[in-house]
Parts: C-alpha cells; structure tokens; sequence
C-alpha cells in the first residue's frame, strides 16, 4: 500500500459536478482530493474484504445473541428501542448498508476503529465518483469498487414491490441530500418507486406516517440516526405506524460504539479487533476515549495510559448519553503526513468496496478528505 | 489470488443525479394500459350501452372473478399498504355489497374488535376494494363482452386479478373513494438533526 502523488485533472471540479457530485467542497475546504491516491495490491485488497466480511458476519452474529439474551444496557437505549430491535430482528427486517472503519498500512492485520453501521456517507464518493476518477486516471488499473451494482441488486431483495420507498435526510444540507439521492437512484435503477422528503416534513395521521400528499409512507429509509429519531415527538409512534424503516432497528445494536468492547468480550484477541472496554482501567497504555452516541469523529479524546488529556475534538451538540467507551490507542499508518482511514463498504452484509478518507490529524472527522485508490 | 473485487470493464449508470450516464426515464412515458377498453363503475353503467344485458352478465362474470383472483392479505394493513387506505374490504363485505362501492368500509386500526370480527368471518383474508371493471369485445364464449376487475393502488397502478396492468394516466378510471380527511401532524422529526449533520 503506497501513497502516490496524481496530478489533478484540471477539469475535475466540472467532471465533478456533470456525475451530480456537488459537494466535493465542503465550507470552503476540498473535500474530493485528487492530488494523491492509494496503491494496493490485489492481495491487500482480497484481504480488506475479508476482514470486513468477517467482521460483518461478526457483527450479525453478536445481534443473534443480544436479541437472544435480551441484555440491551450497555446500549442506554429507551425501552421503546428494545421491542422494535426484537420485532425487526425476529422479522428478518433487510439491511442495506454500512461502513467498517479500518486502521491499516498493507501489513498485518487490519484493525476495526468503528462500525459505521446506521446512517453512513462518503458513499457516493466511494462507488461512483472515484470510479470516474480512475477511468480517466488509469485505463488498465482497478479498484475495490462493486458499491453500485451491489446496492441495485439489494434493493430487488427487499421484497417491496407495490410500495413507494420514500428516502429522507435534514434540509439544508448538500452531503446528506447527495448521498439520499445517490441511494434512491440505486433503488429506481431497481425497479422500485421512490419518493424523496425532508425528515421534518414526516406527517403522523393518527395512524401512519405520511408523505407531503397525506399518503402512507409505507417504507422509509432514512438518513437521520436512530437515537435521535427515538429522542423526538413522533418516536412514540413508531411501532404502530407499521412503517418499515432502513435500515431496520436492530442496526441500533451496531452503530453505536458500545458494540467495540462487545466485539472483543465476544472475539477476545481476534486479529481484526482492537482492545476495547466500557472500562477505562481495562485497557493498557495510551487509549482512546468515544462517546457511546458520538459521531464524525466528534468528542474522543486520546488519554496517556496515566489518564492524562493528550488530544480531544470538540463535542457535537450535547451529548445525550455520558456513557464512553475506550479503546486501545494505535499507531496509526501515516502516509506523507496524512492518517488514512480504509473505509470498507458492505452492502446488505456483503463486502463490496472501499473508500479511503486522510486527515492531518490522527482522527478521522467530517471534514477529512476522500482520497481515490486503485490496485493493478 | 483475485478473488472478489471489481473485474474491468465495468460502466455505472445513474437514473437520477448529473448529466451523463441518464436512463431515458422520461423518453418511456407507458401507454395508458386501459386504452382501447371502456371502463365501467357498476353495472348501473351498463343501461346507457347498446347491449345492456350482455353487459351485465359480463360484469357478473367478472364480479365472481374478482373474488377468486384477487390478491388476497392476511391482514387489512398489509392490503391497504399495498392498495391504499379504504381500499381493502372482505371477501364477504365485498359480495354483499350491491356494486363495487358499496362495500367501502371505513379504514380503521386492525386491531379494533370489528375488523378483528370481519377477519375471522373471512378466516383472515383482505383484498382490494373493486374499482371498476375493463370490459372489452370477447373473443370467445357466449357473450359479445368480457370484462375484468380492476384494482388500482394509491400510485395509480392498474391491477386485475395478481396482475400489473401498468400506470394510469388520465382522468378515465374512476376515482378512488375519498378517504376521509384526517389532519396530519409534522415537525415530529428532525429536531436533533436541524442543526448539524447525520452522517458519520
């Protein structure tokens, strides 16, 4: 695995934009980042995609026993929570997708930093503007990349044929809405009828939850996490609305950050894994503090194996749950100066794809750059 | 050894977003799928035409065959996620009704009493409410007309029996019966998201 140096093509922003990519710059900053790429080797990338698969299939597994158990306290979810994750899962409720987040130079094994399991983006980059790239860039080289054909194919299993999938992200903001868009035109590529609205234009009838025309939204995907879905007004009616949500509810036992010490409790010592604790003393040596709930890399702090602050990223909002997780602090693989996070997509449990993202910082946020890669 | 990764060549297409790579969505207006048939509402309908007789054996006909091939529910939710709120009745409401409307029944919540009691007269089946019927020249048989049931779901999409027609286009179907008009609350959603991002 090697960092090149690309030269841009001086057209990019335009190529950009006619592949409907509209936020390759985000509050002024260069989002898309064509000016270096990653080099793998075939057999590094087999490997990145084993390891995903294996972790995904560990992740579906972990929810087999949770659901079975019936132990949902490390989550601090509310009760409601907890019958729509044992209804959805006992109903085989679909999953479309998620993102494992991968420490790893190209040697050894590849480690997990979290599950992106619930709402997450990049993805348009990932599948179809970094394939852009590439045609141009290099005509016989490959990529990690089957995101696209993936996800259509997913969507004609979902058994939903006669119903509207109506997709919904927060107003006013460009990467949400691109990457809702970018799922409903996989959905529209697969026969389904789709509708789009915005998560507070969501209606409640009494009985159903409605479109903008009153009409039932019978299947909803939605770009809006489940905790803050379950924290607002309409939460209560969630259930009996009847309303299929993607991704389904039992994906609250993955996307929050409880599910890395659960993962090494149930794996203890699986070479994919990281130490990982509800417990602080737990862990040896410097390690890295997340907010059970956190998101985009907000609110972790790494702590000197003394318990001393070394780096912290601000909180986003308020925390609603306290409850933190720790995790062994690595050494991440630094590349010219930049910390790359191998972003490894599985699409209904399937691996299928790999975006990578590079910060100057050791930790990943919203605002690090997505990088192309390509194996030969 | 290569095993899963993507293979070359490879083209992405997309049906919604950018310039390039369109799939003729628009280019495919479909044929309105009633078009060349006459449609009718009940058989009351039927007295304005030139054979009135035939007419309404062939709606009979086509009436008796709605209730062996309709798509059928085991419960009234899943029937009115597919068809619409109002629009689902039981195989019995349905035949006792005079004509196609008649057997509209107030949607309601699937676990009051009543619906619970039309289930179990029904053994639990639901199926779309008759919207009309498609009557055309038989080719065959002893009358001039055949006819067929129709069903349409809140898209517009044209059924008969298990079977797609395809899109309504225009006005000639005949509306769905009103639901009533209920308020809709909103804003329930979206507080925590309103001022920041939900990606991670």
């Amino acid at each position: 695995m090697e960092r090149l140096a690309v030269e841009p093509r001086p057209n990019w922003r335009e190529r950009a934009e006619k592949i409907g990519f509209a936020f390759h710059t985000i509050d002024g900053e260069p989002y898309w980042c064509e000016d270096a790429a990653y080099r793998l080797t075939a057999a590094q990338v087999d490997e990145l995609d084993d390891a995903a698969q294996r972790l995904e299939d560990m992740c579906m597994e972990l929810v087999d026993e949770i659901v079975a158990r019936g132990d949902y306290a490390p989550f601090h979810l509310p009760d409601q929570a907890c019958s729509l994750i044992e209804e959805s899962w006992r109903r085989q409720d679909k999953n479309l997708y998620g993102r494992f987040d991968l420490a790893w130079n190209g040697h050894g094994a590849p480690k997990l930093l979290e599950y992106n399991a619930d709402t997450p983006t990049a993805l348009y980059e990932a599948s179809v503007v970094q394939w852009e790239w590439l045609d141009s860039y290099c005509s016989h080289c490959d990529q990690f990349n089957g995101i696209h054909e993936t996800l259509i194919e997913a969507w004609k299993h979902f058994g939903l044929w006669g119903h509207r999938v109506h997709f919904a992200c927060v107003r006013n903001h460009e990467e949400d809405f691109g990457t809702t868009e970018y799922l409903r035109d996989t959905a529209v590529q697969a026969g389904l009828d789709t509708g789009r609205l915005y998560i507070d234009e969501i209606g409640w009838n009494g009985k159903r939850f409605v479109d903008l025309q009153a009409k039932p939204i019978t299947v909803l995907f939605k770009l809006y996490p489940w905790e803050w879905l379950l924290q607002e007004e309409f939460a209560q009616h969630i259930g009996p609305s009847g309303t299929r949500m993607i991704e389904p509810p039992w994906k609250m036992l993955l996307s929050t950050k409880a599910l890395l010490p659960l993962l090494w409790q149930r794996w203890p010592e699986h070479e994919n894994l990281l130490p990982a604790s509800f417990d602080a003393s737990a862990i040896q040596g410097q390690k890295i503090a997340k907010p059970l709930w956190g998101r985009e890399g907000a609110g972790i702090t790494r702590l000197a194996a003394n318990g001393d602050i070394l780096e912290q990223t601000p909180m986003q909002g308020d925390p609603t749950v306290d409850a933190m997780v720790y995790q062994q602090a690595i050494d991440m693989p630094c590349f010219d100066g930049f910390y790359p996070v191998l972003g490894v997509w599985v699409v209904a449990s399937r691996a299928c794809g790999l975006g990578i993202r590079e910060d100057r910082s050791a930790i990943t946020r919203n605002t690090s750059r997505f990088v192309p890669h390509l194996f030969e | 050894m290569h095993k899963k990764s993507r293979r070359r060549p490879r083209t992405i297409r997309l049906a919604l977003l950018g310039t390039v790579g369109l799939i003729g969505l628009a280019g495919c207006e479909q044929q309105d799928p009633l078009a060349g048939h006459d449609v009718l509402r009940d058989q009351a309908e039927c007295s304005s035409r030139p054979d009135p007789d035939a007419c309404r054996m062939a709606l009979a006909d086509a009436r008796a065959a709605h209730v062996q091939t309709a798509p059928r529910f085991a419960s009234l939710r899943e029937c009115e996620d597919a068809f619409g709120e109002g629009n689902c009745g039981t195989p019995d409401r349905i035949l006792a009704g005079n004509d196609a409307f008649s057997a509209a029944q107030p949607a309601g919540d699937p676990n009051q009493p009543a619906q619970e009691q039309q289930a179990r007269s029904s053994g639990g089946v639901f199926m779309p409410l008759l919207m009309g019927y498609m009557l055309g020249r038989s080719l065959g048989g002893p009358s001039p007309w055949g006819a067929q049931p129709l069903y349409r779901d809140p898209n517009n999409m044209a059924y008969t029996g298990n079977r797609p027609l395809g899109q309504l286009s225009g006005t000639r179907f005949p509306d769905a019966p009103k639901a009533t008009p209920t308020s809709v609350a909103r804003g329930g959603f979206g507080r925590t998201g309103a001022s920041y991002s939900a990606a991670s």
